[in-house]
């Protein structure tokens, strides 16, 4: 056994995966003739993960309503994943708006606790957690923002803790706690309750090196979000727009490993210096076709990554 | 007798490669001057502007132009936007449709009481007028109420006194808002929305002058005869839905929270129009016979894939409607 086991961010597949599983495949491919019935159910894109050597998925927030509706609860979900091969669900993606507002303190904790509630369910033992809301229209946070911001993820961090689960910040090149931001936020951090999400394209869009950032900080990561970028130190103007997530050209900011600027061989190198073990996970959101990206990406990690350490 | 495009045949709450590349603006650019390329010279916009809805906020930051913000921010201004289309060959945004189920998707997503979903969708329907004008639209379609089944979940009480009484209420407020401001207001048929079937005729009746926007596929589903109502209603039609199916509701879809995505049964509730089963021809007809001159508003709805869909959706409107008609 090795020391790394992988885990997938399923929001390369679409906002909603719509069907848990298609009744009659012949209802779609009959008449289309195109590879779009792939991908309409949960029961197929399981398999694929699975199929690509991924034991463990991640879901996003906005995918919990549609869980609890098709699954009736989530651990009929994992009940499901589970019995096509998936050995966890590792967790999940939130979103802590409003942390850096102490008025808030209360409202904002609530939908939170739901994606706590929600993550314990699925057997999760980590949320990803973007630390605040956007850039455009909040940014830039004063310091009393950004120590709001902390404290508000420690406390959070707390009470995951009552339900066995760490949130992890996940720092995002268009949220507000960004460039300029983030080592200052990291400084107010209770790392015994809460930890780090390397996400290696999001950090390196922000400017930083990834290899140095986690050699700084590798106790206080305690996840991945392995993806690529061709968008490293990217500049202000393209970071902080509205909707900078969503270039309007079209172009993709994330790209499956090995295909852009992230020194994933240096970063490999420190994870054995540290002796890493546990889940990893990637997510390449972005893709325009999640199947092959999710296959290169495990090339990548089968041939270049692995003689490094795995 | 014009017709349009509904921009709602692009899928966002969908699974499927590149639908990322649909969130920007990049894809709509191009795609509006598809539209163009098949003829249509009027779209129909979905609008929604909501942000506690997890789908809401992911669809309504982006390029998707189905909001005031998404406008203002993605493509600088409303005029900007009618410039825009204008220059690829769109002479107009003919309407927007505001969907009742999205106030409820609202009031769940941010645990809010029930009540609290009346004045959500008031709200919607009055910021989707100002949105109409900026972007000189004449039609606001409405569908008016949510699923029942999320009627259920949340009132529990008797659906047709006070949830109606109160949406009688909201809705004449609506219209009497838009007449103001010269906008047609048409409240859109659903085979999951309480006013399925002949109550729809009822809420017409109740509701002083609000159209009726007839989505034939929906009528159909509901077992509704598509062309004898469109021919009771046809002096108060106005920017029908072509859509089609052949989708037969036998596990009771329609009592349940996400109606068009069935777990049972048969799945694909719509389908690209000649496609299925609804006599789409005799319902355009009715509104030739009455020397209809408004839009008609045609959706592939939830076809898999967009460019194709809107290829097929050009050519049969083409050739199966327009030449075919008497």
């Amino acid at each position: 056994m090795g020391n790394l086991k992988y885990s997938y961010q399923t929001n390369m597949w679409g906002l909603k995966v719509q069907y848990p599983q298609l009744t009659n495949w012949d209802e779609w491919y009959k008449g289309d003739f195109s590879n779009a019935v792939y991908y309409l159910d949960w029961d197929q894109i399981i398999k694929y993960h699975i199929g690509a050597g991924f034991t463990g998925i991640e879901l996003m927030f906005h995918m919990e309503p549609y869980i609890r509706q098709f699954f009736g609860e989530a651990k009929k979900f994992t009940e499901f994943v589970k019995k096509r091969g998936i050995e966890e669900v590792t967790g999940t993606f939130a979103i802590a708006f409003n942390s850096q507002d102490k008025s808030k303190f209360n409202e904002a904790l609530q939908p939170l606790d739901a994606i706590a509630d929600f993550t314990k369910e699925l057997g999760g033992h980590r949320i990803n957690i973007m630390p605040c809301g956007g850039y455009y229209g909040l940014g830039p946070l004063d310091k009393e923002q950004i120590q709001n911001a902390a404290h508000f993820m420690n406390e959070f961090g707390k009470r995951c803790a009552e339900k066995d689960i760490i949130p992890c910040v996940h720092t995002e090149f268009w949220g507000s706690i960004n460039k300029d931001e983030l080592e200052r936020y990291i400084e107010h951090i209770d790392q015994k309750y809460v930890g780090f999400c390397l996400d290696t394209a999001q950090v390196s869009i922000l400017g930083f090196d990834v290899v140095k950032f986690y050699d700084t900080y590798h106790d206080f990561v305690k996840y991945f979000h392995l993806k690529d970028t061709t968008f490293p130190n990217s500049p202000d103007e393209l970071r902080l727009c509205a909707g900078a997530e969503f270039q309007d050209n079209g172009d993709r900011w994330f790209w499956e490993l090995g295909s852009g600027a992230v020194d994933f061989v240096g970063l490999w190198k420190l994870l054995k210096k540290y002796e890493y073990k546990g889940w990893i996970g990637l997510e390449t959101d972005g893709t325009p076709d999640p199947m092959a990206t999710m296959l290169l990406s495990k090339y990548y990690i089968n041939h270049v990554l692995h003689p490094i350490y795995e | 007798m014009k017709f349009g495009c509904s921009l709602e045949m692009v899928n966002m709450l969908t699974s499927g490669p590149n639908f990322i590349y649909k969130q920007s603006k990049g894809f709509w650019v191009e795609f509006f001057k598809y539209v163009s390329a098949v003829g249509f010279k009027g779209i129909e916009l979905p609008f929604n502007p909501y942000n506690s809805d997890p789908m809401a906020f992911e669809t309504g930051r982006c390029g998707i132009p189905c909001n005031a913000v998404a406008v203002r921010s993605k493509y600088g201004s409303p005029e900007e936007f009618l410039a825009m289309l204008k220059e690829f060959g769109i002479e107009e945004v003919t309407s927007v449709h505001v969907n009742a189920n999205d106030a409820m998707l609202e009031v769940v997503a941010a645990a809010r009481a029930a009540e609290d979903y009346y004045e959500l969708f008031r709200d919607m329907c009055l910021q989707a007028i100002d949105h109409l004008i900026s972007l000189q639209g004449k039609g606001l379609v409405i569908s008016p109420t949510p699923e029942i089944g999320w009627l259920e979940a949340m009132f529990k009480g008797d659906l047709d006194q006070k949830f109606t009484d109160k949406t009688v209420e909201i809705l004449s407020e609506v219209v009497e808002e838009a007449e103001k401001k010269g906008i047609q207001v048409a409240l859109k048929t659903e085979y999951w929305s309480l006013f399925r079937g002949n109550k729809m005729a009822k809420l017409l009746e109740r509701v002083r002058g609000s159209y009726l926007c007839p989505d034939l596929a929906h009528m159909q589903i509901a077992g509704d005869p598509t062309t004898v109502v469109v021919n009771a209603h046809k002096h108060q039609v106005a920017y029908m839905r072509l859509s089609d199916t052949a989708f037969q509701d036998s596990f009771n879809n329609w009592k349940k929270i996400n109606a068009e995505i069935p777990v049972e049964g048969p799945q694909k509730v719509f389908c690209d129009l000649g496609e299925g089963t609804v006599d789409l021809l005799s319902a355009v007809q009715v509104l030739k016979d009455n020397n209809y001159d408004g839009w008609v508003i045609c959706e592939q709805k939830k076809t898999l894939d967009v460019y194709r869909g809107l290829l097929k959706l050009g050519w049969f409107v083409q050739h199966k409607i327009v030449e075919k008609l008497r």
